[in-house]
């Protein structure tokens, strides 16, 4: 019951884009069709799971206070917890790189509509932020950990296929000229945000 | 009495809608910046 607790509150209390507002850049650059930001969510959720567990686990035997005291009991004292940001993300550019090159292979459409926002995924907010958060939340497993990942994932995965949809949908409306493209999909987002906050409060 | 402020212009998604109208002025304003469909 813990993990499910976990798992919905990752997908909508704390959704990373309406909650937190993270990982805006490629949610709004690739959310012009709904393919492509499938494509997207799925690589985002993917990285996700997979870094956050990982990271986790480096942060829990290798970085924490007292983490080095598997070594031997002079280590106990030390603490890196100020190389977690490095740590993080060389744990999550090399699996964005693996990404990379799946996708390349057996998907090359779906690289190229991409583009240059694939190996971004390496910066996106979204997924660091979902490290920093585990580091914070303190969660006790690796288990809760790579739920909270991938739950992150799918909320992130559910808010680009919503813009995605709406976007797609609304080139049939009679939007006004200025507000076309960028403009409207700004407010949609702010709505839908809105909306979000009805999750608040509820206490899982 | 009319509108009573709630401070929903103080909720964070507002920063969106905000910029929204933004980008809505700037480009009514400069009409080369509308995208093409």
């Amino acid at each position: 019951m813990e993990y499910a607790n976990l798992f919905i509150k990752s997908i909508f209390i704390e959704n990373m884009v309406f909650a937190y507002f993270l990982g805006m850049c490629s949610y709004l650059a690739v959310s012009k069709t709904v393919k492509t930001s499938i494509g997207m969510g799925f690589a985002v959720i993917f990285v996700l799971t997979i870094t956050v567990p990982l990271n986790f686990l480096i942060d829990k035997y290798l970085l924490q206070l007292g983490a080095l005291s598997w070594i031997g009991p002079e280590y106990a004292e030390l603490d890196l917890g100020f190389l977690s940001f490095i740590m993080f993300i060389a744990v999550i550019a090399s699996m964005v790189q693996l990404v990379e090159m799946i996708v390349e292979k057996f998907s090359p459409s779906l690289y190229g509509a991409l583009g240059i926002f694939l190996p971004l995924i390496a910066v996106n907010c979204a997924i660091l932020g979902g490290s920093l958060f585990m580091q914070i939340k303190d969660f006790s497993g690796i288990t809760e950990s790579a739920i909270y990942g991938f739950g992150s994932g799918i909320g992130w995965l559910l808010a680009i296929l919503a813009i995605a949809s709406i976007r797609e949908k609304i080139a049939y409306s009679n939007v006004p000229a200025p507000l076309k493209g960028l403009g409207i999909t700004f407010i949609i987002t702010g709505l839908m945000a809105i909306g979000f906050m009805s999750f608040m409060g509820i206490k899982l | 009495m009319g509108y009573e402020n709630n401070g929903m212009m103080l909720l964070s998604p507002m920063a969106l809608i905000t910029v929204g109208l933004i980008i809505w002025v700037q480009r009514s304003r400069n009409r080369k910046l509308i995208e093409k469909a």
